[in-house]
């Protein structure tokens, strides 16, 4: 008995402090008093580990006990559990919720795509759509093209030839011009007529580097009454001129 | 003829047995330091063999008054508190088999009050506030450095006054589990809190 007691620490705390909080079997408590009553050494240790606890007691005396027991109160606006039979609608903020619930992962990937939908939105919203023109005419543009205008890329050889935008003039379209245009001259001289827009002719392939460099400047416009000077010289105005000193 | 407070410093400096030696010769204030020395190791020591604080009170004086009762008969071959724990101890040990039988004989016996005065003279004085207070302290800051698992034990143990079985239902940990844990938590407190020493309160 005096080994249980003595020599193993482990079997002795778990006898101690079942001894302490009263929680010992009658037998196991006769054995450990009889044991108490001629060991000075356990009589010390129980007096010890009694303090210990009378420590506890002690705080929690004096900083619990006279706290007031906090009301418990529920609110009247509490949902009350409905039958499974009755599919109640979900409010945003509960969706919210059950969103920031999911794991990590879940709510990052939820984030990330939210994010894309929104930049997707805002940037189709926000950013004007440009458009280079690359010697189409206005006819051509208001044919309503399901097709989203395309840069030119000249699979020949690039042909480096400005687009020139002139003034319509009746009287001054260039021969090529009318040419060209000839199946479509009705629909674009009226178009010209109606806008006084500049006409761009002579369409021509041109290379990748002349299609960026035309901004939108060279682009006609519909509606648009601005009317810039050409002054490209061109090998018929050189003949009118000639014609008229004649 | 000394004066009552330089004769209290006096006794302070003097060892147990020495005071032993006064109190025989009639010195009672000699018998008065030994009680303010031992009282709440006393005190403690019933607590834990009786689990109620009013009986370890009672059981503390009365260890006390047979100690006073047998100081001639103390030889020295112990120490002395040795020899008071093994005091306290029997006196807790004849109460506990009185409880059994359902005796009212030592809630009857009462001489008078000529022993209880060795019993904490000096009970509210401010120094034994000030280390009331300075022992709370500790003890709050000795809990609060527990680790979780130990001090959930003792919360559940001292807050809730759940039994072992209980804790180890509700934690689902066995039942060896939980006593050790209790151990270890009062075993952690015990080596923070005896650098205080305190009266009972």
């Amino acid at each position: 008995m005096l080994d249980k007691f003595h020599n193993s620490d482990s079997e002795h705390g778990i006898d101690l402090v079942a001894y302490i909080y009263g929680e010992m079997d009658d037998a196991a408590r006769d054995r450990f008093e009889t044991h108490l009553a001629g060991c000075d050494k356990c009589a010390f240790e129980l007096g010890s580990y009694a303090d210990a606890r009378l420590g506890v007691i002690e705080w929690r005396r004096n900083d619990f006990e006279p706290l007031a027991t906090p009301a418990m109160i529920i609110p009247e606006s509490q949902p009350v559990a409905t039958p499974a039979s009755a599919p109640q609608r979900r409010s945003w903020t509960a969706w919210i919720e059950s969103i920031y619930a999911l794991p990590g992962l879940a709510r990052a990937g939820f984030g990330l795509a939210a994010a894309a939908i929104l930049i997707g939105v805002l940037y189709f919203a926000l950013v004007p759509k440009k458009s280079v023109d690359t010697g189409v005419s206005i006819a051509d543009k208001t044919s309503a093209p399901t097709e989203p205008q395309k840069l030119e890329v000249a699979p020949v050889p690039e042909q480096t030839v400005a687009v020139k935008k002139t003034e319509y003039e009746p009287g001054l379209v260039s021969t090529a011009a009318r040419r060209s245009a000839a199946p479509r001259s009705n629909v674009r001289s009226q178009t010209a007529s109606l806008h006084q827009t500049p006409v761009i002719r002579n369409y021509r392939r041109i290379g990748p580097l002349e299609a960026v460099t035309q901004k939108a400047q060279t682009v006609p416009r519909l509606n648009s009454f601005e009317v810039e000077e050409d002054t490209t010289l061109r090998l018929s105005d050189l003949f009118s001129q000639v014609d008229r000193k004649k | 003829m000394l004066s009552g407070a330089k004769h209290e410093w006096m006794l302070t400096e003097l060892t147990d047995e020495q005071l032993v030696e006064l109190a025989v010769s009639q010195d009672r204030e000699a018998f008065g330091e030994i009680v303010r020395r031992w009282e709440r190791k006393i005190f403690a020591l019933c607590f834990g063999m009786l689990g109620r604080e009013d009986d370890a009170r009672d059981a503390a004086q009365e260890a006390f008054i047979a100690a006073y009762r047998n100081l001639a008969n103390f030889r020295g071959e112990a120490r002395v508190s040795s020899w008071l724990h093994r005091i306290a101890v029997n006196q807790c040990l004849t109460i506990k088999r009185r409880a059994k039988t359902r005796s009212e004989e030592f809630l009857d016996d009462d001489d008078g009050s000529e022993e209880r005065v060795f019993i904490a003279p000096m009970q509210n004085s401010p120094s034994r506030k000030a280390e009331q207070f300075e022992r709370l302290k500790l003890v709050r800051t000795a809990v609060s450095s527990l680790p979780t698992d130990l001090r959930q034990v003792i919360v559940m143990k001292e807050f809730e006054e759940m039994t072992f079985q209980e804790i180890s239902d509700t934690l689902e940990i066995p039942l060896s589990t939980v006593k050790s844990r209790v151990y270890t938590a009062l075993k952690q407190l015990r080596m923070k809190l005896e650098r205080v020493p305190l009266e009972i309160a």
